[in-house]
């Protein structure tokens, strides 16, 4: 338990002591005076642009294909989840050498390609969101004549507005520690400016100030979300409720939710792997068969053994919950971990280059620990609701407590902890930030091989690279949106 | 008059409903008694509009409101109200927001002349400003009720509203009930499986079990007639009477 506490609580007092160490009032006012505002606003306009970018167009198609039943629906869910395959950096390194424009050099480009990058994160928290919505209240409006758009406008959104407060903050704090997009469009961020100082400038003084600064934003950001995680299990009690089941879309609403899901996944998905997949067939004889195995086969194996680390480590931690409203001290710390998925990757790769620690195996434990809140918070929050009753009851009918976990608790986190690899794994696979600063010699990875050719403007030779990016975490995606959809899964993971 | 001709609902191949008619004359009060899964919530929510049939017809006034496979009225133009099982009390709002949900169209004075008639009724004044959270359950089936009742519902349906509340509390919210059905004369429907509501709210009733009508009528028929069968048994039973039952 320590081991995981230590994991997800280090990177953030590592940030926080170093900073306090480093801290010299000259260099925070020759900051002050030259980069820090150019590189300020330009992090906060990208990341509230991508911010209400991806809250558009992944809360609409959340809310309309959670209430409405119409045919491809499955399709449409699917579609909204596949930006998470191709990645912001990726996609604006395509569009920059297939477009001449220098729109796609511009600041707004850049918030378009992030949002779209993290709206299936803003879809997938709302659908949760939704799921939890009690279909009683909705009916009780309409037995006091609210109509459907009333209801969602006097009881849908009010209720909805914690979770798209976190949603925001989620997408706000991850568009500010993006690295790769930031750096192939050519915008100066924080993150850009904390990545030169320490390895172009060699000072990693000013980088930890930046990275004290980053972090203290993302973890504002992260309050929000854990206040929502709080309130949510705070509100355990009235979850007994059935969840609103989807009502039949009119042919033209069908076709104009189907329209609406494409706001993120054309430029998220569509058009970069149209791109990548016409380049691909015209490179496809000249491609070295070898490296593209060897990089496709170490981010498999990164992304597999992360998600091992991340399964063993929250089964860990779930057999110290106690299910149930009781929350234990345990359940509430656990949502402090957000701040771990919050924190600027490189701010956080800086902990294990100040060790001096690089390779494979530290690649995965940082990205464990970056990604560990994803599969933690969804199984404290799946215990929070699982009724004491049920393991007491197991226990009456002569189980160990070992055996109760094991035949009552578990197959009820099944859902829960399955989404959380999904997830991991498919985040995982397009990690670049860890791999390109802590790789040792010989390491490659699709998303590095992808991101060095775009630092030459040479992606076209990696676009067959890009397709088998878009392949090793296709098929986790498709499971994902079964789940997300199908009414057993968004059920079970609402439990 | 509501009208409930040959009403019948399958769900994942099982008979909910099977083939129920009945009559409601209006101001009259109605309950639907039964042993759990016997279709009861069912046809309530078949009043209501919130499921639709697979045959026959629910009216009201003469307007057909559910035909099989359609909803020709929605839920929130029927001008029914519904108190639910748990209340389904607005976690965002206050209690006396909660009474003024279905007040909306009404300008802001008769609204909160409404509201505040309708606190005022059910002993809540006090709770007014409150969140519905941390109300205890009967304190949230009373703004359940007020909640129903302030839009002044041609059609009142009552879901098991008693069925998680102590006994003490239980009789006092019965007699609010019972009172402001007196006075207001609303057409009511209310679902339970304590035979002894019937009696309390003088209503007549229905016997559902399987999906079907056992038997109708009212309980002082019932008794009178004897219990020779299941359905005297059951009510008997829910009176605490079954030892007095002698079969005819």
């Amino acid at each position: 338990m320590a081991a995981l506490v230590g994991l997800v609580s280090a990177p953030g007092l590592f940030v926080v002591a170093r900073g306090i160490v480093d801290f010299s009032p000259p260099w925070w006012q020759h900051l002050a005076q030259t980069i820090l505002p150019f590189y300020a606003k330009n992090t906060l306009t990208v990341a509230t642009g991508a911010t209400a970018f991806a809250l558009l167009a992944g809360g609409i198609p959340a809310w309309l294909t959670f209430r409405y039943d119409y045919p491809g629906r499955p399709a449409s869910v699917f579609l909204q989840l596949l930006p998470l395959t191709i990645p912001a950096y990726v996609a604006a390194g395509l569009f920059l050498e297939a477009s001449a424009s220098p729109f796609f050099e511009s600041r707004a480009a850049l918030a378009l390609e992030l949002g779209a990058g993290a709206a299936p994160l803003v879809f997938l928290f709302l659908r949760i969101a939704l799921a939890r919505l009690p279909a009683a209240l909705f009916e009780a409006a309409a037995s006091l004549g609210a109509g459907p758009l009333e209801q969602f406008r006097r009881v849908g959104l009010p209720l909805l507005a914690t979770p798209l407060i976190a949603a925001g903050c989620l997408v706000m704090a991850e568009t500010m520690s993006d690295f790769g997009t930031a750096t192939r469009v050519g915008i100066p961020t924080l993150t850009v400016g904390l990545y030169q100082q320490w390895f172009a400038l060699q000072a990693p003084g000013i980088a930890t100030m930046l990275g004290l600064i980053l972090f203290v934003a993302a973890a504002c950001c992260a309050t929000p979300v854990i206040r929502f995680g709080l309130a949510r299990q705070r509100a355990n009690s009235a979850a007994a409720l059935q969840p609103l089941s989807p009502c039949p879309a009119p042919p033209l609403g069908a076709i104009a939710i189907h329209a609406l899901c494409l706001l993120a996944a054309f430029p998220g998905f569509l058009a970069p792997l149209s791109l990548a997949g016409r380049w691909a067939a015209n490179n496809i004889d000249h491609v070295d068969i070898r490296p593209l195995f060897h990089d496709a086969g170490t981010t498999v194996s990164t992304a597999v053994l992360t998600v091992t680390l991340c399964l063993l480590l929250t089964m860990a931690f779930a057999a110290l919950l106690e299910p149930g409203e009781r929350a234990s001290r345990w359940d509430r710390a656990v949502w402090l971990a957000a701040i771990n998925f919050i924190s600027p990757s490189l701010v956080m790769a800086t902990i294990w280059l100040a060790a001096g620690l690089t390779g494979q195996t530290v690649i995965v434990i940082a990205t464990a620990a970056k990604l560990l809140p994803l599969s933690l918070l969804p199984v404290a929050d799946a215990m929070g609701r699982l009724p004491a009753s049920l393991v007491e009851s197991a226990r009456a009918l002569g189980c160990t407590r070992l055996a109760a976990v094991r035949r009552v608790v578990l197959p009820q986190l099944f859902p829960a902890l399955a989404g959380g690899m999904l997830l991991i794994y498919i985040l995982a696979t397009a990690e670049l930030t860890f791999a390109l600063t802590l790789q040792s010699f010989g390491y490659g990875s699709l998303a590095l091989r992808i991101y060095s050719s775009a630092s030459l403007f040479l992606t076209q030779n990696a676009s067959v690279w890009v397709l088998c990016l878009v392949l090793v975490s296709l098929y986790p995606v498709w499971r994902l949106s079964r789940f997300v959809d199908a009414p057993r899964g968004i059920h079970a993971l609402n439990q | 008059m509501l009208s409930i001709n040959d009403l019948s609902a399958y769900a994942a191949g099982h008979n909910l409903l099977h083939s129920v008619s009945l009559e409601l004359a209006e101001q009259r009060t109605l309950a639907l008694l039964g042993p759990s899964g016997g279709g009861k919530t069912t046809l309530l929510r078949m009043i209501m509009g919130f499921s639709t049939p697979s045959s026959g017809t629910v009216s009201w006034r003469g307007t057909v409101l559910s035909a099989p496979g359609r909803i020709l009225v929605r839920p929130e133009k029927r001008r029914f109200g519904m108190v639910f099982q748990d209340g389904a009390l607005f976690p965002h709002l206050s209690v006396a927001d909660n009474i003024a949900f279905g007040l909306h169209s009404l300008d802001k004075k008769t609204r909160r002349q409404l509201t505040d008639e309708w606190l005022t009724r059910l002993h809540l004044q006090r709770l007014a400003k409150r969140p519905v959270q941390g109300l205890s359950g009967g304190e949230q089936q009373r703004v359940a009720l007020a909640r129903t009742m302030a839009p002044k519902p041609e059609l009142l349906l009552l879901d098991e509203p008693f069925c998680n509340l102590d006994r003490l509390v239980r009789c006092d919210l019965l007699a609010e009930l019972k009172n402001i059905l007196r006075e207001t004369k609303t057409t009511t429907i209310v679902v339970t499986h304590d035979a002894r509501d019937v009696i309390d709210l003088e209503a007549t009733f229905v016997l559902l079990a399987a999906g079907a009508v056992v038997c109708h009528g009212s309980i002082d028929d019932l008794l009178t007639k004897g219990g020779d069968d299941w359905a005297g048994k059951f009510l008997a039973h829910g009176l605490g009477i079954a030892d007095t039952v002698q079969p005819a």
